[in-house]
């Protein structure tokens, strides 16, 4: 669980900059980015020994 | 015997650094093996007359018995599965999913950030090979690809974290990846080591490094080097039309996308009982040739040998050493570091972290087969100056470090890829994948070790604890700082070359000294001896890096000016 809360945070504050770098500044594309992140860090969570 | 190591030692360092400054014009590996011949010719030298013709003969089978095997035939079985996957279409019915991913209510920006993390998840053991499937899809997003979606700026963004992200995902990679090399090592001590006690760690500080260069990305190379890029851009006043890009797979694509992860699942989590990584991959290849019919010719086109012969050409170089003692001695000067007062072994280990870094070379796995059994007799196995569960923080650090190398290396670098994709000048990515290992990646992976996959882990250990708290305080400093040092850089830089360079360096400096100092804080607690040691061996790290990051790159040729308002030819 330690494994999955760590990793959908990451994904959320890695989406979150990463829209913004990408000029996707307005809080929708924000917030798609954030969203897009915690799938990720999901997705990365289970693939990882835990 | 002792003299013997350091003048091997030499001869390694003076021609891999030969080979990084391109005085030698050979391939990395092919330098590697010269420089086993060599160190093997002046070993033999020296035994003929300190041990006699049978301390000769026994010098070829030392050398051998150094190479550890487990992580080349992992990465063999991994590339053989990647390559069928790649042959049968597996990457088109991922593009296929992506495209319509785009379609739902986490639309472009979502989908981009998958996108750029789709490598670590996928876990491959090299880079290279989403690399070469993916970046063609990402350049089709732009203007000269077809579908006219994102602008010039927002492309090199995209390309620039992907490649970050491919290029350091074979690390984490359970299947061959560079990170195994280290869990081998920290088996003699963890008795799940082996099941992936580095990837949490990697993974985790890759995800963050990735965005954070993104921004780096944006806010500091597209100033630094403004000419370098020659894509094309959107035109506003025209309003050029977004196309949709039909993008199609065949059936034999899913297929082999679902074995394939099907394949990982198994490998990774062994639902079937205990069985070798390489088995569960093999088979997996073998059952998507037969299902999917693919033609061995298709099979030989995906699989990319590169990091199969960097690793053979590493661990040879690494076997040769260990057999003449060039370990011994490498330990014994780094040791000898840690007497600096200044420095000690604090200072010493944030230096260490960023060893590859400095020295980037076409793949990690070269100097990680050299430097891990160093990096190993600094623990509790040799010169104790450091116990187990430290040896683990560094290696999470150093790991991450090693792995994104080959992004930033102007030999061959798998960060190559993706500049000739933004078709930018060589070197353009290179600042910003060394910022982002060093400055992100390393001290990040160092605390998600200390406060959480440490006691994963080690179970048993009562001072062990999971402190998720802990890791986001420190998670949250680190990139709001870096965020301020990349916004103060980029207030800084003007069209004057050298004055851009030395704020990016002095940014550099910063980064590296809190870094360092970072790994010290997880090594040793608060204490300020060590502190200081940490953010010293930092900067001196730091400035190394920054020193060999280009003060501007070689223009390209420009395209000749379209005809109105420059909008695209007819």
């Amino acid at each position: 669980m330690h494994t999955i809360i760590a990793f959908l945070f990451a994904g959320a504050l890695s989406g979150g900059i990463i829209a913004f770098a990408l000029d996707m500044k307005t809080p929708r594309e924000i917030l798609q980015g954030v969203a897009g992140g915690i799938i990720a860090g999901f997705l990365m969570a289970m693939m990882l020994p835990r | 015997m002792e003299v013997l190591g350091y003048l091997t030692l030499i001869i390694f360092v003076a021609l891999i650094l030969l080979s990084l400054f391109k005085y030698i014009n050979l391939p990395v590996q092919t330098v590697l093996v010269l420089t086993t011949l060599i160190i093997l010719v002046v070993g033999a030298g020296f035994r003929v007359f300190s041990q006699g013709w049978q301390g000769v003969f026994l010098l070829p089978n030392e050398m051998v018995g150094g190479i550890i095997l487990h992580p080349i035939t992992a990465l063999l079985a991994g590339l053989f599965l990647a390559g069928a996957l790649s042959a049968s279409g597996g990457f088109d019915a991922l593009k296929v999913i992506l495209n319509w991913l785009q379609k739902t209510p986490i639309g472009l920006a979502g989908t981009l950030v998958i996108i750029i993390m789709i490598p670590a998840i996928a876990s491959l053991p090299c880079g290279r090979i989403i690399g070469a499937a993916l970046l063609p899809l990402l350049f089709a997003f732009g203007m000269e690809g077809g579908m006219k979606i994102l602008t010039k700026s927002q492309l090199i963004v995209l390309i620039g974290a992907f490649g970050r992200n491919a290029f350091g995902s074979c690390g984490p990679s359970p299947i061959g990846g560079v990170g195994q090399i280290g869990e081998g090592f920290l088996g003699a001590h963890f008795a799940t080591a082996a099941d992936g006690i580095l990837r949490a760690p990697q993974a985790f500080s890759l995800f963050l490094g990735t965005a954070l260069v993104a921004l780096f990305l944006k806010m500091i190379t597209m100033k630094l080097y403004p000419d370098d890029v020659s894509l094309k851009d959107l035109s506003p006043e025209k309003g050029e039309e977004k196309k949709e890009v039909k993008i199609e797979a065949p059936f034999k694509g899913y297929l082999s996308l679902i074995i394939f992860v099907a394949a990982l699942l198994i490998a990774i989590f062994q639902p079937l009982g205990k069985m070798p990584v390489q088995t569960v991959l093999v088979v997996g290849a073998i059952l998507t040739i037969i299902l999917c019919r693919v033609t061995i010719e298709d099979l030989m086109g995906g699989i990319i040998l590169l990091p199969v012969a960097a690793m053979a050409a590493g661990f040879m170089a690494a076997g040769a050493l260990a057999a003449t003692g060039g370990f011994d001695a490498l330990g014994n000067v780094l040791k000898s570091l840690t007497v600096i007062p200044f420095l000690g072994v604090a200072g010493m280990l944030a230096i260490f972290v960023q060893m590859q870094t400095i020295l980037p070379l076409s793949c990690s796995r070269i100097l990680t087969a050299a430097l891990v059994p160093v990096l190993y007799l600094f623990g509790p196995a040799k010169f104790n100056l450091i116990d187990w569960n430290q040896l683990a923080i560094v290696m999470s650090a150093y790991m991450i470090n090693a792995t994104t190398s080959c992004g930033s290396s102007p030999l061959g670098g798998a960060g190559m890829m993706a500049e000739g994709q933004m078709r930018a000048e060589s070197g353009y990515i290179r600042g910003a994948y060394s910022f982002g290992a060093m400055a992100i990646m390393a001290p990040i992976a160092a605390i998600y070790m200390k406060f959480l996959n440490l006691s994963i882990f080690s179970p048993d250990d009562p001072e062990l604890v999971r402190n998720l708290w802990t890791i986001g305080e420190y998670v949250v400093a680190i990139v709001v700082l870096n965020i301020v040092i990349i916004k103060v850089m980029s207030f800084f830089l003007t069209k004057d070359i050298v004055r851009s360079w030395v704020f990016q360096l002095a940014g550099f400096l910063v980064m590296g000294a809190i870094a360092g100092g970072v790994l010290s804080l997880s090594l040793y607690g608060i204490n300020i001896v060590f502190i200081i040691q940490g953010l010293t061996g930092g900067i001196i790290a730091s400035l190394i890096i920054a020193l060999m990051t280009p003060k501007s790159l070689v223009p390209v040729k420009k395209e000749e000016p379209y005809p109105a308002q420059g909008l695209a030819r007819e």
